[in-house]
């Protein structure tokens, strides 16, 4: 109990050195986050390595949808939709029919109400197909960014190993990948045509597609099958059928050499 | 002051050592993946030589050979699988080379020859006719792969080569497409046929041939229906009755095999629209009784009779089909005031509108999976013939034909095939009501018959043994 006095001396001069180094910390904190916000505005790449990473990979989402869109996938109407009107609506004039039972006149009415109700029921069924067509291709593009945003960030990994300058996910970068899957996308999907008889089925494959430098297949193989030979074999005819494919762009030979692109028939 | 450039750079360390784990994490899962989406659909190549007669001198041997071949043309045709390579583009003369492939076979034929007419399949076959017996050897090749993809010799008497043909035809399916063809089923209709103030019962192969007369009554006689086997027929006729001479619309039960018929429904009024359950042990029908027509289920064996339907307001409800799975019954009725298509619950409840555009939709048909519905829907002044999902959703219409006179044809009267792939109808769009098919999707339509009579309600059966 005799030293409380002095130890108290020596915690007060504790104290002020404490809170003035806390003061200091605090400051150069706040001081480098500022910092380091403030200098992706001004100065876009190069110095801090991590930091373009670590921003390209969250801005990427949102932006990439516009070469997508002009590539939409295209749903194969099957040929009888031409032909399908549904009997049209009774026209109004029936109402002149059943004149005498004017007082009952029930059965016009009801069906009147019933058609114009179809013909709205089926309006709106069309638009909310069209919504959920849009959230779909939405998704899928999201998903096929992401996906690729991925890849290139694999690619820069496979690549050098050693951190580079931070400047692969740049905009024209990542529209040439998007570029390149879409081509290939649109390649294959012209040709992937299955006989007839085979349709209809819920078949389902997916193969493991390498190409090298120039786009020529290294190997192609199913990794799911459809459990039908016939099924399967229509895959990979259209998997050869469509090569040469394009030369993948630089930052993703690497991953379209070893690790391939999964393909999906339909998905 | 040591201790702040401390902090800073472990700051440093903790923020690079982050983006190291999440550069590394995204590595790992990186892999680019394409949906590609539903594919296009194409016919398939097919190549279709003229069969070898192996038969020794047999008078009509070629007779029976064409007739082999035209029905197996024709089957496979209508299959809408196949698009047949002109004969003139062959290479090869089948005459002269083996039904197999050449390095097995001396003298057998080049895949070469084929696939370089860009054939998918090939069949070869050859045939021998025996006195009164016939023998079809054929082969069904996969170009591309140099495959066979089945071989099968198929042996009968030749009065039933017909039955030979449409059996290969069902098989080359069922090897394709693990679904069997409806190539060996049966049509039941009414017809004019025999005079003309008359219509009796006929039965026929689904592509015409072998016309069999089901009833002689001199009155008419219509909507007939097959028991699930095909071995009844239940049909309505205006036949006079023994002892009153008064004529009435009584129905009767034809047995196929014996050839015997039965009084089974006679009351007051219209007894008529049979369909039978799955298991062939009650048939539904309707009754009129003097009031407004409702459907009623009677047992075929037993004296089993109910009122399934009832009204509303002396409503009609008329032309039950009982669903393939037996639970449910589609059906018209005018109780929102025009004719529409209904299905209920086997027992008569739970009642469901389907139909709700037209002003008349009749005749109601089940598709063999139960999820489509085909019937005739007037929308002008005329009939044509539509399929909707059971949920209502999903109307496509199949036929759109004119007359001569540029007038719409009416078409009436659908049936599914007991494949599901094909709806038959009648259309007087040659003048004559004739019967017709198309793919249920409306893609491809053909004439059945083609003759100068008249053709009603004709019932597709189930494939016949």
């Amino acid at each position: 109990m005799d030293s409380l006095p002095y130890q108290k001396i020596i915690n007060d001069s504790n104290e002020v050195e404490v809170t003035q180094g806390l003061k200091w910390s605090l400051g150069l904190h706040v001081g480098l986050v500022l910092f380091l916000m403030l200098k992706t505005y001004f100065v876009s790449n190069d110095v801090i390595d991590y930091e373009s990473a670590i921003r390209v990979d969250l801005v990427g989402l949102p932006d990439k949808i516009d070469p997508k869109q002009l590539a939409p996938a295209e749903p194969i109407a099957p040929p009888p939709k031409e032909k399908s009107e549904p009997p049209p609506a009774p026209p109004p004039a029936v109402e002149k029919e059943k004149l005498p039972d004017k007082s009952k006149i029930d059965p016009d009415s009801i069906n009147l109400d019933a058609v114009k109700k179809k013909q709205q029921q089926a309006l709106n069924k069309l638009k909310s197909l069209s919504a959920i067509e849009q959230i779909k291709k939405n998704l899928e593009e999201s998903k096929k960014q992401n996906e690729k945003d991925r890849a290139q960030k694999a690619a820069t990994q496979i690549k050098g190993n050693i951190l580079s300058p931070g400047t692969e996910l740049t905009g024209l970068n990542k529209l040439q990948h998007e570029n390149y899957v879409g081509q290939i996308d649109r390649q294959i999907k012209q040709n992937w045509s299955i006989p007839e008889w085979l349709a209809k089925k819920d078949y389902q494959a997916q193969v493991l597609l390498k190409l090298d430098e120039k786009g020529l297949i290294l190997s192609r193989h199913i990794v799911k099958s459809s459990g039908n030979a016939n099924y399967d074999d229509a895959v990979l005819e259209t998997i050869d059928k469509s090569a040469p494919y394009p030369s993948p762009p630089e930052k993703l030979i690497a991953i379209v050499g070893a690790r391939g692109l999964l393909i999906g028939f339909p998905e | 002051m040591k201790k702040n450039f401390l902090n800073t750079t472990l700051i440093f360390v903790f923020f690079a050592g982050l983006s190291f784990i999440a550069k590394s994490a995204f590595a790992e899962d990186s892999q680019i993946y394409i949906k590609i989406g539903e594919a296009k659909t194409k016919k398939s190549l097919l190549a279709f030589p003229p069969f070898q007669n192996a038969s020794l001198g047999s008078a009509n041997a070629n007779t029976v050979g064409a007739e082999l071949f035209n029905v197996i043309s024709n089957d496979l045709s209508v299959s809408s699988y196949f698009q047949f390579i002109s004969q003139n583009a062959f290479l090869e003369d089948s005459s002269k080379v083996g039904l197999r492939p050449a390095p097995a076979e001396p003298n057998g034929f080049k895949f070469q020859s084929w696939s370089s007419i860009g054939a998918d399949f090939l069949i070869r076959g050859s045939y021998s006719v025996i006195g009164k017996d016939v023998e079809l050897e054929i082969y069904l090749y996969h170009v591309p792969k140099a495959g066979l993809v089945f071989a099968k010799k198929y042996k009968g008497t030749v009065a039933a080569a017909r039955r030979i043909a449409h059996t290969f035809s069902n098989d080359v399916l069922k090897n394709l497409t693990d679904k069997t063809g409806m190539f060996l089923s049966r049509v039941v209709v009414s017809s004019d046929r025999s005079n003309k103030t008359y219509k009796e019962i006929y039965t026929m192969d689904w592509d015409g041939a072998h016309l069999e007369k089901v009833t002689d009554h001199k009155t008419i006689s219509l909507s007939p229906a097959w028991a699930p086997d095909g071995r009844r027929i239940a049909y309505t006729s205006y036949v006079q009755r023994a002892r009153t001479k008064m004529r009435n619309a009584d129905m009767f039960l034809y047995d196929v095999t014996a050839g015997t018929r039965k009084l089974f429904s006679y009351r007051l009024g219209i007894n008529s629209g049979a369909s039978f359950s799955p298991d062939g042990k009650f048939v539904f029908l309707t009754i009129s009784q003097g009031n407004s027509p409702d459907i009623y289920k009677i047992a075929t064996d037993s004296d089993f009779v109910k009122k399934i339907t009832n009204g509303p307001n002396s409503a009609m409800n008329v032309e039950p089909a009982v669903s393939p799975d037996g639970k449910q019954v589609a059906f018209s009725s005018d109780r929102s005031g025009r004719p529409m298509i209904y299905v209920m619950d086997i027992d008569g409840s739970n009642i469901r509108r389907i139909t709700f555009a037209g002003v008349f939709n009749s005749s109601p048909s089940w598709s063999s999976d139960g999820k489509k519905l085909a019937f005739a829907g007037q929308s002008g002044d005329n009939f044509d013939i539509f399929v909707v999902s059971t949920d209502g959703s999903n109307m496509i219409r199949l036929t759109t034909a004119k007359k001569a006179n540029g007038r719409a044809a009416n078409n009436e009267d659908p049936s599914f095939s007991p494949d599901g792939r094909f709806v038959m109808y009648t259309s007087n769009r040659s003048g004559k009501n004739q019967i017709f098919i198309s793919t249920a999707d409306g893609s491809e339509e053909r004439r059945v018959t083609n003759d100068s009579y008249n053709y009603f309600k004709p019932k597709w059966s189930a494939n016949l043994d």
